[in-house]
């Protein structure tokens, strides 16, 4: 599956100055990227560890040295924070529900499309594949809309069979179950390209074998679509979580974190801590747990799930 | 087997028509005038391109352009010129991790591939006291700068598997005959490497466009592109809706017309190149 083996038919390098000349110009070629990765993601992540320690506010921006140190008060200050918990919350529920829907839809719509249709694949495929490129902007916009409680599609089409429908994404209760269907629609696709990939590098032979001892269709998917898939599903899984675990334009956009908080998620709080109220050393220290969580439940998934290869 | 298999198709249509409606139904809205947006009929009404008016002219009595005109040739600008840099940078780093026997190549390309799993939101903050610092807050530069920067690791994993595609005999023959190796590089490997180049560039754009975290927390109103635009219509008492599908599908129709252009790498930009084929 993964391509990214060295060439093996080089022939050897002919003489040792040849070696450390090429070694030179190898690092030579990789520099500019390494001083864009230096300024702009390993800077700026040890800049935020340092944040966080500290009271950094809007005053301290002319001279970022400034910030009074605050030892860990940002964090103990954080884990005690109502608004901070409900977004916890909030997230994990979002990612307990929304990742293994959004990895299993998409797991079911690649094995349909394989067994299904031979003819009009490349017509599925690109109907659930367009939503995955297309911003996220416009299909929260289009979804914000479908679900406006007076001209939505969704009510609209309750109407007809004389439902009342409720006003989605105005109702705590039903706002956050919204976004989180808006999420598994738009990421499925996502999966189904990874597993429709996943599908293609299972041996045809281990189905013909089953064929001839009589397996039945749900047999096979059990005892070799999914052993086989395992690495596939771990990637989606993994990719998916971290996605979902950073949820912010989808809340930002559809409901801003309402109705009384009811969607107001991790990233939305260091949004609104560190760009609406510039407590920039604390919306620091949430985001340094955020990371921290999803370095570990990257982690973690590997470990467990990846034990076997 | 034949019920079933109709079953499973019918299965997929029904799924298909369902994830494709809220596309069409964009695509009418933005056709309708704001009466018959709330009109109780969907399907009845005369279609009108004065949405798409107001997304490049302003409705203001002096005329002129719209916002929208000065979101979109920022997004178009920041985002030709972050995947040229990105490119540009990419390729030959690139090259040089797939050539070259490098001592801590694997480490490097660990770290490259670990910058897939960093969240925008932890270096946003850091990126903006260190943008309003150096002035580049709210300009193109500093999004044209970040965005290279966020589509270099991308397009370096990306063509760093197009160039191990590609025998480094190629290379080898050529500077047995003299050339040097960046002339071997010029005239073996980067005509083959065309078609990789291209496909990774569309991705970087898709990247570029689409992306709305830094672009709102890094813009105020002079750089601000597209997505944090678009969002901003949603603000007020009543929503343009209109305006806001007319915005939206312009917005998206290039980069579904990219994406037709690069489906077989679908998998692998997808990816970030983990999957290949």
């Amino acid at each position: 599956m993964s391509a990214t083996t060295e060439t093996s038919t080089r022939p050897p390098r002919r003489r040792l100055s040849n070696t450390a000349r090429n070694t030179i110009a190898g690092w030579g070629f990789s520099l500019p990227y390494l001083l864009v990765f230096l300024v702009f993601m390993a800077g700026p992540i040890f800049a935020a560890l340092w944040f966080s320690f500290t009271d950094f506010e809007l005053v301290n921006l002319v001279a970022p040295f400034s910030a009074p140190w605050a030892g860990f008060d940002n964090y103990v200050q954080a884990v005690q924070d109502p608004e901070v918990r409900k977004a916890a919350w909030n997230t994990a529920v979002f990612v307990v529900v929304g990742v293994p829907l959004s990895v299993f839809a998409g797991l079911m719509a690649a094995v349909l499309i394989e067994n299904g249709i031979s003819r009009l694949q490349s017509v599925f495929r690109v109907g659930y594949y367009l939503p995955v490129i297309t911003s996220i902007i416009a299909i929260a916009v289009i979804w914000r809309f479908m679900l406006n409680p007076d001209i939505g599609l969704v009510n609209r089409t309750l109407a007809l069979v004389g439902i009342d429908g409720p006003s989605w994404l105005n109702d705590p209760s039903t706002a956050l179950p919204s976004i989180i269907v808006m999420a598994i629609w738009r990421n499925l696709g996502q999966s189904m390209i990874i597993f429709l990939a996943g599908l293609k590098g299972v041996p045809g032979v281990l189905y013909e074998a089953s064929r001839v001892d009589g397996a039945t269709f749900w047999q096979r998917f059990r005892w070799i679509t999914l052993p086989q898939l395992r690495p596939v599903t771990l990637f989606a899984l993994v990719i998916t979580s971290i996605g979902y675990l950073q949820v912010f334009e989808e809340p930002f956009v559809m409901t801003q974190g309402g109705p009384l908080d009811s969607t107001v998620t991790i990233a939305m709080v260091i949004y609104e801590q560190g760009f609406n109220f510039f407590h920039l050393g604390y919306a620091s220290a949430i985001a340094y747990m955020l990371f921290l969580f999803i370095a570990v439940l990257a982690f973690v998934q590997f470990k467990v799930l990846g034990q076997d290869d | 087997m034949r019920p079933a298999r109709a079953l499973r198709g019918g299965l997929l249509l029904l799924a298909v028509v369902l994830m494709l409606f809220p596309a069409v139904w964009m695509l009418i809205t933005s056709l309708k005038d704001i009466q018959d947006v709330y009109a109780a009929t969907v399907f009845d009404f005369t279609p009108t391109l004065d949405n798409y008016r107001d997304v490049f002219v302003s409705t203001s009595a002096a005329g002129g352009a719209s916002d929208l005109v000065t979101n979109f040739s920022n997004s178009v600008i920041i985002t030709a010129l972050a995947t040229l840099l990105a490119t540009l940078i990419g390729v030959p780093a690139a090259w040089g991790f797939s050539r070259f026997d490098l001592k801590g190549a694997k480490d490097q390309l660990f770290f490259i591939l670990s910058t897939r799993f960093m969240p925008p939101v932890v270096v946003v903050i850091p990126l903006f006291v260190m943008y309003r610092w150096a002035g580049l807050y709210d300009t193109r530069t500093g999004l044209v700068l970040l965005y290279t920067a966020f589509n270099l690791p991308f397009t370096i994993w990306m063509m760093k598997g197009f160039v191990d595609e590609i025998p480094g005999e190629y290379e080898d023959a050529l500077m047995m005959d003299g050339y040097s190796r960046l002339q071997a590089f010029r005239q073996g490997s980067l005509p083959l490497l065309v078609p990789g180049i291209l496909a990774t560039a569309v991705f970087s754009m898709i990247f570029t466009w689409n992306e709305f975290t830094f672009a709102v927390f890094l813009t105020g109103s002079t750089a601000r592109t597209v997505p944090p635009a678009i969002a901003g219509l949603l603000g007020g008492q009543s929503t343009p809706w209109g305006l806001v599908a007319a915005a939206a599908m312009v917005f998206a129709l290039p980069v579904l017309a990219f994406g037709f252009l690069v489906r077989k790498h679908l998998v692998a930009g997808m990816t970030f190149g983990a999957v290949r084929r």
